[in-house]
């Protein structure tokens, strides 16, 4: 008889997951996430199986059931989640998928069957005939994808960088350490996975990189075209320049305020002294850091009490960025800037990451602690010097207090003075003031400010030119104020018995005419640039909002898991059989003390394998034949006598086989250290 | 257009699943599955860590391949296939692996396929799935599981890859294989796959040998009942020399003188005692039962199901006749006519069943050929079984006929065609039996029919 | 002579006749010393009639030939009683089976009732014709051919009377420089018509009896039974091997043991001969047959997987 070994082993699939494994994947989901709480039950529950005995016999039909429910919960929690949470849900689903599917595995591991059917799985392969197409009956194990499963929501947790990847390391190297191909020593096997290991964490640091650096390349492309920004030493102003000023109905600045605004409110980005020829400028004035408070979040601004706050948020373009301030800024707190610097003429400047920045501007009603007035506060250029001087003493601001001079400067203003966007009429430089003042009486914004600033001056009122945003619009959509890029807005400062005030002569129609301008696709624009805002805030992933409050989602799912739960109590349940009847009867053997065993033994422990059916004669046979080990054949037939012949082994008989057994072994050891034979360990 | 764009699609689609399923094991499916979904989710790197495990799991992967670029070790595969194999039975067959090398080989993969074209686009085009019906209609507009069902319909049977045991160096394993057929007719071997794991135990490194057998599959059998025509025995010519001879063969019809020349195992001895002088016994001639069976090959744009199923239906008559006693002709035309006998010592009901693993459909419906090989062939038939794919004139006029000769006959419709159905079942037999089988529900039709009732 | 020897002397002398036979005349020697019968399906033209014929003239025992055709009758075989007028009584003129070594060539031509008639003779060791009892020959022994490819006007024994035969095994063809040993040597004179006795009958019978004695443990027979009781459990099985089975294995290899010059059975001896034991007895499931598995498939099966006592 041929000397052959014989396989019939089932094909290659996915084996459970050995013993804890899953309760590992839950606690580090659970430790990642925050939910310990939850984990730790689910763990227990699924691993109880190796001391719990009893299983329940479940169908098909109930398999397909639990899939079912299961693929209805992923959707309820789908539709809460990007309801509640918008976009950023996505990461919120990828954190809860092991509750989703805990109730599938749970019933995996209790039921008999201990494997599910891919039809259970997948709708389209039910209604397969098994006849034709036999992937539908084919069953997988899901402990094994549960644990990848819960691995990955582990990392929407997002904590704890350095820890996290070591721990996945490990749990991933048990997983393989039990598919472990055994023809490897496994000093290879810990070789490649330690191989593995290093590339894999030299990987995700040139993934970080790799982040910063396509985010960089793309916000610079991004931020050239979207945003503007306030540069606080020179603002260009549209006096001069001929046709209908339109700016874009782009949103550039978000606020948010605990109670709703009765009117308009007015935020300062920097003011300027210096005026020539449309252009609003300043020295460069130094900027002087800001330091926080003790605790570190709140920067002072003044000393006046906090009457109201504003949050808003704004996007910076580069490292700092010059942000709008309300009127009185006393403190802001709460911001995600790493520092802030203020200017003498009232720019404040916050230092972020580049990108989205946000902060709590407390407000009171004291000034502002611009610096005071300077020569140049009075200066006016030569070429408006003897108009403004003719108006100012036509309205005999000479004479006036400062405050008087204020309001006979806003009288003037507000009489006889319309808004208007359009600029039809092309005058010789410097001429487009006195036109405006004498002629057309009618103008934007930078008009009005900067005659007032102009008039105020020559009235010898020391004044500046302010720009900042008019926040009015509020935005259902965002749930919040937001300023357009046409909300932005120019006013006057004067300074009037010590402090600087605000004078904002532009009539106050302004703001209605300005929305006429939006354009039919506003609605569009918005929803992007809400889209675009969310992202910037999603990038620097500083949500501070509460957490809703997932007791609800709880609370729908209560009743279809007792549901469930009462279908399958109701249904047999399967004790699991206890251990198998005992072996059968142990038959009488003679001879097994027969010292041949021993050389048995030894080979076998060689690695030379004896198959189940083959006789130690034929065993022989086919180790002298392949490699080659020599035996007497006397032991043998001793042992044989020993062990099959009812009359047995004589005394004597026994000494010469023992004799022979152990000149045999030594023979055999000495042969094999010469002939370096394999001596293979098993396993 | 569209579905000729799709069909090379799905030329890639499956090369790559194909791919895929022989170079991962198992593990490394997982693994590639967890590379995908951290991949999906980690994109920023700030706001998960799936990051950590998409580097992590894509360098295991990454290395593992690379492992697995080399395997060079000497291996003859061969394969011993069994006789035969049934459709929808499990069949067993052996595949022996030598080492040729002088390393041990463990944890060796067998990948055995059979063979199969890919089905070109004009066979796609017009291929006729049964299982569409089942399937949702993005499946059924799009093709791919049609496709796919064509191909395991080409192999014939699903193989796994499968561990194998341990191999010595310069010795040999064996490894019992298992398939189930899923079409009747040749399966065939071209190749056969190794593969070994590499140190992690994610991906395959895979040799081919080539290694073409072929084996033939029998058409599913059924639980047919027994078929007690009551017809009359007939006179068949070639008596002894055809069959050998049973029962008749003591019994005489009349004594005569010996003369000589006459064997002497015809003496009668009785006879002999008491007369004194030789007596010879004179035989009857042979008479005993043979029954036709009837297969209808005419598909003429009926469904392949059903053909399949009456071929099925006749093998599983062919195989449940009692060879012992009476004789089987089988009666079908395909490139010409054929009539095959069985039993009796003639041949086996296997030799049948290999012809009707081999039966191929002819197109069109001419039913004329049948009907003038049938009646050929009437005088010596008893009875009649006939397996038909329609019910229509002339299939009417041929049990008819029988009817008109008295030869019982009985007729097993295999149609879905619910109009077929319903004639059938109003249709009068004048005592010859006429059954429909719906070629979904066979087993159960066969299970419910009742020979006894309604004989002639 | 010592047992050993005589088989020995057997065997040899055979072999001069059948070259390269030497595994298929142990296993047939084994089954004449034990007393059961055999069945030798083999294609033609591989010696069957030689090797009876050898064995008979080894042994010096009578040898009958019945050649099995479609119209053969019970009667050919058995014997007929024969009205003698002389005596106004009838005779029996017995058969060929009253013979020591009968050959049964192509078994499977004739009808089921001939084929019956020769199997319950050998069942029941005598011949029952017109109500007397006629012994057979203590050393009676048949050789049963069948030729498994032919099936043009065969009956091939049902597995019930099979178990009627203590072995089932074949020739086969021989090796080439055996082939060619054949061409060489019977150029001229068959060398069967050289043949000399080298053993009488008596010894066979003596050897019969000393094979009873071979000593067999409890072990081994537990081993025997576990292996019959592993046919019926196989998949694709029918009916397994019956305890018949069982006592014809133990009593094969007795034989073998005997002519192996050992005192007592060792497993080897059983798992030589379990195929040709048993395999034919198993009745397969025709679904089975038609997925491929063969009887010897499963006997080998069950020799890989049940443990053997070492």
């Amino acid at each position: 008889m041929d000397a052959q070994t014989l396989g019939t082993l089932s094909p290659l699939r996915l084996e459970r997951a050995p013993p804890l494994l899953m309760a590992a994947g839950l606690i580090v989901w659970g430790w990642q996430n925050g939910l310990m709480l939850y984990a730790v039950p689910m763990a227990l529950t699924l691993e109880a199986t190796r001391w719990v005995a009893w299983r329940w016999a479940v169908t098909d039909r109930e398999f397909n059931l639990v899939s079912d429910l299961s693929s209805v919960i992923f959707l309820i929690v789908v539709l809460y989640v990007f309801t509640d949470k918008g976009a950023k849900g996505i990461f919120v689903l990828l954190s809860l998928m092991p509750f989703v599917f805990f109730l599938l595995l749970l019933v995996q591991m209790y039921s008999e069957a201990g494997r599910v059917r891919l039809s259970a799985l997948f709708i389209s392969l039910r209604r397969l005939d098994p006849r034709y197409s036999p992937e539908a009956r084919a069953e997988v194990d899901l402990s094994l994808p549960y644990f990848v499963t819960c691995l990955v929501s582990a990392s929407a947790g997002n904590r704890y960088e350095d820890a996290f990847f070591f721990v996945v390391g490990i749990l991933l190297g048990v997983v393989l350490w039990t598919v472990r191909p055994r023809r490897y020593p496994p000093a290879l096997w810990i070789g490649t996975l330690v191989l593995a290991t290093a590339l894999g964490y030299l990987g995700q640091v040139g993934l970080i990189r790799l982040q910063w650096a396509v985010e960089s390349s793309l916000m610079q492309v991004f931020d050239r075209f979207l945003w503007r920004y306030r540069d606080p030493n020179r603002a260009t102003t549209a006096i001069g320049s001929i046709a209908r000023i339109k700016l874009s109905d782009r949103i550039v600045l978000r606020a948010k305020t605990p109670q709703p605004l009765t009117r308009a409110l007015l935020l300062r980005e920097a003011s300027y002294d210096t005026y020539s020829y449309g252009i609003w400028s300043n020295r460069d004035y130094e900027f002087i850091s800001v330091d926080p408070d003790i605790t570190g979040t709140i920067y002072a601004l003044s000393p006046v009490p906090t009457r109201d706050r504003i949050t808003l948020s704004t996007y910076l373009i580069e490292e700092s960025g010059v942000v709008p301030m309300p009127l009185g800024a006393t403190r802001i707190g709460d911001t995600n800037a790493t520092a802030v610097d203020r200017n003498s003429h009232g720019a404040i400047r916050l230092e972020a990451r580049k990108g989205w920045v946000r902060y709590t501007a407390g407000y009171g009603d004291g000034p502002d602690p611009d610096a005071p007035p300077e020569e140049r506060d009075l200066k006016i250029a030569v070429s408006y010097g003897t108009d403004f001087q003719r108006l100012a003493d036509r309205l005999g601001l000479d004479a006036l207090p400062p405050n008087l001079a204020v309001s006979a400067v806003r009288d003037f203003f507000a009489d006889g003075f319309t808004y208007s966007l359009t600029q039809r009429h092309r005058y010789p430089r410097g001429r487009y003031l006195t036109e405006f003042l004498f002629e057309t009486r009618s103008g934007h914004c930078e008009f009005f400010a900067t005659a007032t600033v102009l008039l105020l001056r020559a009235g010898g009122v020391p004044a500046r030119y302010v720009v900042g945003y008019a926040v009015d619009e509020y935005s259902p959509l965002e749930r919040q104020y937001v300023a357009r890029a046409r909300h932005s807005h120019s006013w006057a400062e004067a300074w009037v018995n010590g402090a600087w005030v605000t004078l904002d002569t532009t009539p106050s129609v302004w703001a209605p005419l300005e929305d006429e301008q939006a354009s039919a696709f506003e609605g569009l624009f918005d929803l992007w640039s809400w889209l675009a805002f969310n992202y910037a805030r999603l990038r620097t992933s500083d949500d501070r909002e509460e957490e809703s409050d997932y007791g609800a989602l709880l609370w729908l799912l209560i009743p279809l898991i007792s549901v469930l739960a009462w279908r399958l109590y109701f249904k047999e349940r399967v004790a699991r059989g206890g251990k198998p009847a005992a072996a059968a009867a142990l038959r009488s053997r003679q001879g097994m003390d027969s010292s041949f065993f021993a050389v048995i033994a030894e080979l076998e422990r060689r690695g030379f394998d004896r198959r189940p059916g083959e006789t130690v004669a034929a065993w022989m046979d086919r180790l002298r034949a392949q490699s080659g080990i020599e035996f007497s054949s006397e032991p043998l037939a001793l042992h044989y006598r020993c062990r099959f012949d009812p009359a047995g082994l004589s005394v004597n008989e026994r000494h010469i086989l023992d004799a022979e057994v152990r000149r045999a072994l030594t023979e055999f050891a000495r042969r094999a250290i010469a002939n370096s034979l394999p001596g293979t360990t098993s396993g | 257009m569209l579905k000729r764009l799709l069909y090379h699609n799905f030329r890639i689609v499956y090369r790559l699943s194909q791919w895929t399923r022989q170079r991962f094991t198992p593990a490394g499916l997982l693994i590639l599955g967890c590379v995908i979904a951290s991949g999906i989710f980690g994109v920023n790197t700030r706001q998960t860590l799936a990051y950590q495990i998409f580097a992590l799991t894509a360098a295991m992967l990454v290395l593992s391949l690379l492992c697995c670029a080399w395997f060079r070790a000497g291996f003859r595969i061969s394969r011993r296939l069994p006789e035969y194999g049934t459709v929808g039975e499990p069949l067993h067959y052996r595949v022996r692996i030598e080492n040729r090398s002088r390393r041990h080989q463990r944890d060796l993969c067998l990948i055995d396929e059979l063979h199969a074209d890919f089905p070109a686009f004009e066979e796609f085009r017009a291929a006729r799935d049964p299982e569409d019906r089942r399937r949702n209609w993005f499946d059924r507009s799009v093709g791919y599981p049609r496709l796919m069902g064509m191909l395991r319909n080409r192999r014939g049977a699903a193989l796994a890859p499968l561990p194998v045991p341990d191999v010595p160096a310069l010795d040999r394993a064996e490894l019992d294989v298992n398939m189930t057929p899923i079409r009747r007719g040749y399966l065939r071997f071209e190749q056969a796959r190794l593969a070994r794991p590499d140190p992690l135990g994610l991906t395959r490194a895979i040799q081919t040998h080539a290694s073409s057998d072929q084996l033939l599959v029998l058409p599913r059998l059924y639980r047919v009942p027994r078929l007690e025509l009551g017809g009359h025995r007939r006179y068949q010519r070639g008596g002894v020399s055809l069959a050998s001879t049973v029962g008749d063969s003591q019994e005489f019809i009349s004594l005569r003188d010996y003369k000589p020349g006459d064997p002497l195992r015809a003496i009668h001895w009785r006879s002999f005692a008491k007369l004194g002088r030789p007596v010879v016994r004179e035989f009857q001639d042979e008479f005993f039962v043979r029954q036709g069976l009837v297969l209808d090959t005419f598909l003429g744009g009926r469904s392949t199901q059903s053909f399949e199923e009456a071929v099925s239906i006749a093998a599983s008559f062919a195989a449940s006749s009692r060879a012992q006693d009476s004789l089987l002709d089988l009666m079908f035309i395909g490139a010409q006519a054929y009539r095959f006998t069985a039993g009796r010592g003639v041949a086996y009901a296997q030799n049948m069943l290999e012809i009707l693993a081999c039966v191929a459909p002819c197109p069109g419906d001419d039913f004329a050929r049948l009907d003038q090989l049938v009646m050929q062939n009437i005088a010596e038939t008893s009875g009649l079984i006939c397996v038909f794919l329609d019910w229509n004139e002339p299939r009417r006029n041929l049990m008819q006929r029988m009817t008109t000769l008295g030869v019982p006959a009985c007729a097993f419709i295999v149609t879905a065609d619910p109009a077929v159905v319903s004639a059938v079942e109003a249709a009068d037999g004048n005592g010859q039996r006429l059954v429909a089988v719906p070629p979904a529900a066979v087993q159960q039709t066969m299970d419910r029919f009742n020979p006894s009732v309604g004989r002639a | 002579m010592r047992s050993a020897d005589i088989y020995q002397a057997i065997a040899d002398n055979i072999g001069k006749v059948i070259k390269g036979q030497q595994p298929a005349v142990r296993r047939l020697l084994a089954a004449f010393v034990s007393g059961g019968h055999v069945l030798l399906e083999d294609v033609p033209g591989t010696g069957k009639t030689t090797l009876a014929k050898a064995l008979a003239r080894s042994i010096d025992a009578e040898y009958h030939r019945v050649q099995f055709t479609p119209d053969l009758l019970p009667t050919d075989i058995l014997g007929v009683s024969i009205f003698d007028q002389r005596d106004q009584g009838f005779h029996f003129h017995r058969g060929p089976i009253f013979t020591s070594i009968l050959l049964a060539d192509e078994i499977n031509r004739a009808s089921p009732r001939t084929q019956s008639a020769l199997l319950e003779a050998m069942a029941e060791t005598q011949v029952s014709v017109d109500g007397m009892n006629y012994n057979l020959d203590p050393l009676f022994f048949v050789i049963a051919t069948q030729n498994p490819i032919e099936y043009h006007g065969t009956y091939p024994l049902p597995e019930a009377q099979m178990d009627r035969f203590a072995m089932r095994f074949h020739l086969g063809y021989v090796e080439a420089e055996n082939e060619i040993a054949i061409l060489s040597e019977q150029n001229r004179r068959h060398p069967l018509d050289d043949l000399k006795a080298c053993a009488g009958k008596d010894q066979v019978l003596a050897l019969r009896r000393q094979a009873a004695d071979i000593r067999i443990s409890d072990e081994i027979k537990a081993y025997i039974v576990d292996l019959i009781r592993a046919t019926r459990a196989a998949s694709g099985v029918l009916n397994g091997a019956s305890p018949r089975a069982s006592l014809a294995l133990m009593k094969a290899s007795q034989t073998l043991a005997l002519f192996d010059g050992m005192e007592f059975v060792s497993p080897d001896h059983i798992q030589e001969l379990a195929v040709p034991v048993i395999a034919h007895r198993l009745m397969l499931d025709p679904q089975a047959r038609f997925a491929g598995i063969t009887a010897r498939s499963v006997v080998d099966e069950v020799l890989r997987q049940v443990p053997v006592p070492i």
